[in-house]
């Protein structure tokens, strides 16, 4: 447990630090004094701080990397999950023929027969940047292979991560504050959940541009330079080409600007920072082809424009007021923003109606109302990662981070400036959107350790020791900004006279309490430390494609049933074989068994999806006519029932119907796959129309011949803990090809047209004999069985169901 | 004698005529002689529900027969959408006067887009409601209904079928429900028009005046409107309802608490982490708010005092002593409330198990 170890020690020494890195918070004229001062004492504090910023920094890397390797360990090293392996497959296509024929990448393994532009429809950062690490690396005669650069990607940026937090926290409040963010980002699990070794996805590398962005604006506020805006915006282009979450950037920016000049707080500073980053921001994101001309053609890049606006406007009203009189000015002022506001409101209405500027995607739409997506697009609803976030889960991602960072934003708020507020902003909205969605808890992480981090830090601060904090108090006084009111500095003065009252109340209850106080922190922090590991090491850490489970004597055993089908894939079919399967296993298939698919994670195209869900829910004689006219050559099934896996295809297969019900209402109806009473059941009570549909049939052939112990019946699903209603499947146009050792994966060849046609219908028969198990009505995906031995999944999806990640319910 | 026969023919003409009248019910009073043929009689009970729509969108049928002869006699060729309901107040049925209030919306969709009696759409759909203590009770009898509110789609030919009941526990109340299950029984697509809601665009037209006027009044004092400590409040008032997981009651609509069916108990916590209920919730929204309270005592030179000598104003030490016992004991209990929910979680801090 290296991790924990260090981990463990960085929080004493973040202690520590607090304690000596006083000085550095000083203002100028208190340095100057230091450096005067007789005592040496002094001098060799303040340098042993900076080298203890560095120590710790660096550890905090070496954790965020360390801490993510628990599935490298425990497995290998392997790309996790679904969409990392379209990622590694496309960086693997870019390294191999160059970047511009990626660009211009038309992939006809996908979307069968479409074919998929892939140039024009991926974020291309993440590619460029384990490519150009793959090319220095090999340039430098360190010979690796490309999957292993895929896989230890995110690892190594969310050590860049814990750094850009530590820069932007700084930047808002002081060194001991930044240290402490820094380590808490490195090891908390609403981040890991995204960027463990092996999760080769968008977001491993956006979170760390979304922070250096941040930081740098708040630089380009404070300074009011070119040079950091544009750095900026650089920042902005590199998180553009890596993640569709830059539109919480673009929105968010623009609001931190439009409080504040509601505020009052308009500055030359501001003005020079805002204009600077839009227009290259916003030159630069159009550059990236999948962007193309969406800044100035969507709603969701509207705000960005309107504000911009805005503050031209106000920096010319600012103009103006010097040189006219008062009165003429209240008056121009009224005229100009009722105008101005009529107009902008005026223009984005004309333009969204005459359909110049897009109105909100339907993703981005069903954020605000939250009904939308159940009842317009189920397939982002189906999506596990899209569902709504309850308080345990805030809690398990966040721990005692979540508990303090409301505090965090009061003590931000005591003493305001510029950069303060946005912390808050980014605050309140991060929460709202975590709220409504459990994938957007990786934007709000950050901000909730850096608040955390900022409550923590300060109530240390105060209770370390009383002279250092009076100290703080002093020195920690915003820095004069531009006000535009004189009521605003009347406001600072009448702040100021606290601390000066406070010398003469210090009892000594104080100075007793204050150590329980460091204590009870230090003791909660290492609970953190611990929490965290447990967490990644429990929930975050499986590759989902290769599963662990406990034996009944307690024995580690691997299921390695997806690579022996994709392996099986690839070896015995024909090159060009079609290879039909529900969307979530079209990414794996291409990537490892490199056969054409028809429908793959990236679901853009809704009909082609329904086709396939009306084939999979469709009675064989009419899924084979699809089949034939999709050309279809195998058809790909996942099993559970046979050790007790429960994201196999028929807890999905509820969404298959209702998609293919979307498209072809006529034909599939919902209500015909449930039984009178309204239930989902697989046993002999069910739907006669789920008992006979094409998954079916592929998912339980032949499992009626199976008796696992002589307890319960033969045909017994450990999924469902049901014996199974049609134990007598046989098949006319289909044949069993594979079947993997646990039956995860079954695979099924589609006949060619017989000669001669043979009119007699594969008989049914049911199974009368009511099942002594009968399963409720919604719950059937997650209940524990109860055979004795069955193999029990620790390590798999049931997890990845606790914790939300791409599962279907 | 001849006169005699005479007046026997009209007399028994009187007879029958009046018999006949007798004999019908009603409602039924329109309904023609059997004599005239099934093309008349069908004609008449359109026109007849065609009148009704004109007045109110949702016939209301207050009489079994009226419901026997509309609904279930043939000729028919027009489908009717039937809901069932109990809106009394005694009854205390919150749910029909929701169902009742989306119904009402399809049904002036409806008639919104194909109103018009000579409006060339190949299906003639009615809607109709009939109300338990207004007449419906026999109705509720005939199809052994004991629940409502019920929605049943009658087609043109034969009786209604399963498929024409609609599934209200699975589909949920939504007038765009509705709408899908009325496209996929009788095949016809209503384009769904919500009315405006004028009394939320009243709320907020009037909480928009008042703060404009508030701002008026209190523009010599608009530093009040800047000072930080209403903002800071208000921040975290929202995002402590977004971190005790009310967006998900919002959405999902757990109940308030959990009755065990069996022995009557109350528990507060669910025992699973994917689901959680409303008391819930609002107990972790307080103890996130205590803890909040305690991290800011223990800071408590950031407190808003504007002089130490105020009465009641806790010291510092006492303030920093209180702030830890309260963090302390917050957090463990928080600590042990998300153990108990997450089987197999190992820690706790100091106090609860």
């Amino acid at each position: 447990m290296a991790t924990q170890s260090s981990d463990k020690e960085e929080t004493d020494l973040e202690s520590l630090m607090q304690h000596l890195s006083e000085d550095k918070k000083a203002p100028k004229g208190r340095k100057e004094e230091l450096l005067e001062d007789p005592f040496p004492l002094a001098k060799i504090l303040k340098s042993a701080s900076s080298l203890l910023v560095v120590l710790i920094l660096s550890l905090a890397c070496v954790a965020a990397f360390i801490s993510r390797l628990f599935a490298v360990i425990r497995f290998e090293s392997i790309i996790h999950e679904f969409d990392p392996w379209f990622n590694y497959r496309a960086t693997h296509y870019m390294v191999n023929k160059g970047f511009y024929n990626f660009l211009n990448w038309f992939d006809e393994r996908a979307w069968y027969p479409l074919g998929r532009i892939v140039g024009g429809t991926v974020y291309p950062g993440l590619m460029l940047t384990s490519g150009l690490i793959h090319y220095i690396l090999n340039s430098l005669h360190i010979t690796i292979h490309i999957r292993d650069v895929c896989v230890f990607l995110a690892p190594i940026f969310s050590g860049l991560t814990a750094i850009a937090m530590f820069l932007m926290t700084r930047e808002v409040w002081s060194t001991g504050a930044g240290l402490l963010a820094a380590a808490c980002m490195s090891i908390v699990p609403g981040y890991i959940s995204r960027s463990v070794a092996g999760s080769y996805d968008n977001e491993g590398i956006a979170i760390f541009a979304l922070l250096f962005t941040y930081f740098l604006w708040l630089r380009s506020v404070k300074t009011g330079s070119v040079f950091w805006a544009t750095s900026c915006a650089i920042s902005y282009f590199y998180m553009v080409s890596a993640w569709g979450g830059y539109v919480f950037i673009i929105n968010l920016i623009p609001l931190h600007t439009f409080v504040l000049i509601l505020m009052g707080r308009f500055s030359v500073r501001l003005y020079v920072a805002y204009t600077t980053f839009f227009i290259l921001g916003l030159i630069m994101s159009m550059q990236v082809p999948f962007v193309g001309f969406q800044p100035i053609r969507t709603s969701e890049h509207m705000a960005a424009a309107g504000v911009f606006a805005l503050i031209n406007a106000y920096a010319f009203l600012d103009y103006v007021r010097g040189l006219v009189t008062k009165r003429e000015f209240t008056l121009l002022f009224y005229f100009m923003v009722l105008v101005c506001a009529g107009v902008v409101f005026l223009a984005v209405l004309v333009l969204t109606w005459s359909g110049y500027v897009a109105p909100w995607s339907g993703r981005f739409y069903s954020l605000w109302d939250t009904g939308y997506a159940k009842i317009h697009i189920p397939i982002i609803a189906s999506v596990s990662e899209h569902q709504p976030t309850t308080w345990a889960s805030f809690f398990f991602d966040l721990h005692i981070l979540i508990c303090v960072f409301p505090s965090g934003i009061w003590i931000v708020l005591r003493k305001i400036t510029d950069e303060r507020i946005f912390l808050v902003l980014y605050g309140v909205f991060a929460a709202y959107f975590a709220g409504v969605m459990v994938r957007l808890m990786l934007t709000f992480t950050p901000i909730v350790c850096c608040l955390g981090a900022i409550a923590i830090s300060q109530t240390l601060t105060q209770n370390f020791s009383s002279e250092e904090a009076k100290d703080t108090e002093h020195s920690n006084k915003p820095k004069p900004v531009a006000k535009t009111r004189q009521k605003g500095a009347n406001r600072d003065k009448r702040e100021d006279t606290t601390p000066e009252e406070l010398d003469t109340h210090d009892d000594y209850l104080n100075s007793g309490t204050k150590n329980f106080v460091v204590m009870a922190i230090a003791l909660i922090l290492m609970l953190f430390t611990v929490h965290c590991t447990w967490v990644t090491s429990n929930a975050y850490s499986s590759p989902s494609i290769v599963l662990a489970t406990q034996g009944s004597d307690g024995s580690r055993m691997i299921l390695d049933d997806f690579r022996e089908a994709y392996f099986w894939l690839s070896q015995n079919t024909a090159e060009d074989a079609t290879v039909m399967s529900w969307w979530d296993y079209g990414y794996q298939i291409a990537g490892m068994g490199n056969r054409t698919t028809l429908v793959d994670n990236n679901t853009w195209n809704n009909s082609h999806i329904a086709l396939v869900g009306m084939a999979m829910s469709s009675p064989e004689e009419r899924a084979y006519k699809i089949m034939r006219k999709l050309g279809v050559n195998y058809v790909l099934a996942i099993f559970g029932g046979f050790i007790g896996y429960s994201g196999d295809d028929i807890n999905k297969f509820l969404w298959m119907v209702r998609i293919a019900q979307g498209e072809h209402p006529s034909v599939i109806k919902e209500s015909d796959y449930f039984t009178q009473n309204g239930e989902f059941r697989v046993d002999s009570e069910g739907a006669p129309t789920l008992l006979n549909c094409l998954m079916y049939k592929m998912c339980y052939y032949r499992f009626g011949e199976i008796q696992f112990d002589s307890r319960n019946p033969s045909g017994f699903d450990r999924t469902r803990n049901v014996e199974i209603g049609n134990k007598d499947i046989s098949f006319k146009h289909l044949e069993e090809a594979y079947t993997t050792e646990h039956w995860l994966v079954r695979i099924y060849k589609v006949k060619d047209p017989s000669n001669r046609i043979v009119d007699d219908d594969a008989k049914i028969t049911f199974r009368n004999k009511k099942t002594k198990y009968s399963p409720s009505t919604k719950k059937y995906g997650k209940r524990k069985g109860i055979v004795p031995d069955k193999l029990k999944v620790t390590k798999g999806k049931s997890y990845k169901q606790l914790t939300g990640k791409k599962v279907r319910q | 004698m001849h006169i005699y026969t005479l007046f026997d023919i009209i007399y028994l003409f009187l007879i029958l005529f009046s018999l006949s009248h007798l004999s019908q019910p009603v409602n039924a009073a329109k309904k023609r002689p059997i004599q005239e043929n099934i093309g008349d009689q069908l004609d008449s009970k359109v026109s007849q529900l065609w009148d009704w729509t004109q007045q109110r969108t949702i016939i209301p049928f207050t009489s079994y027969d009226s419901f026997q002869h509309y609904l279930r006699t043939k000729p028919r060729n027009y489908s009717v959408v039937l809901m069932l309901t109990a809106l009394r107040s005694e009854r205390g049925c919150q749910i029909c006067k929701e169902a009742r209030d989306e119904y009402k919306i399809v049904a002036d969709s409806f008639r919104f887009s194909y109103g018009h009696r000579d409006s060339t759409h190949e299906k003639l759909l009615f809607f109709a409601m009939t109300d338990f203590d207004e007449g419906g009770g026999e109705i509720f009898e005939s199809l052994h209904l004991k629940t409502a509110p019920v929605f049943i789609h009658y087609p043109p030919t034969g009786k209604p079928k399963s498929a024409d009941r609609f599934d209200m526990s699975r589909q949920g109340l939504h007038a765009e429900a509705l709408v899908q299950w009325i496209s996929d029984v009788t095949s016809v697509r209503i384009r769904l028009f919500r009315p405006p809601n004028y009394t939320l665009l009243f709320t907020v037209g009037l909480l928009f005046i008042l703060m404009m006027l508030g701002g008026y009044w209190m523009r010599e004092q608009l530093d009040s409107f800047y000072n930080p400590i209403y903002w800071s409040l208000l921040s975290i008032a929202i995002v402590l309802v977004m971190i005790s997981g009310q967006m998900w009651n919002q959405i999902r609509g757990p109940p308030m608490v959990h009755r065990d069916p069996n022995t009557g108990a109350t528990g507060f916590f669910s025992g699973s982490s994917q689901y959680q209920f409303v008391a819930e919730t609002g107990i972790v929204f307080a103890l996130y708010g205590g803890i909040t309270a305690a991290l800011i005592m223990l800071n408590h030179d950031l407190l808003p005092l504007g002089s130490k000598s105020v009465v009641g104003v806790p010291s510092r030490g006492l303030s920093s002593l209180g702030g830890l016992i309260m963090f302390v004991i917050i957090f463990s209990y928080l600590l042990s409330i998300f153990k108990m929910k997450y089987q197999g979680y190992p820690y706790s801090f100091l106090l609860f198990g």
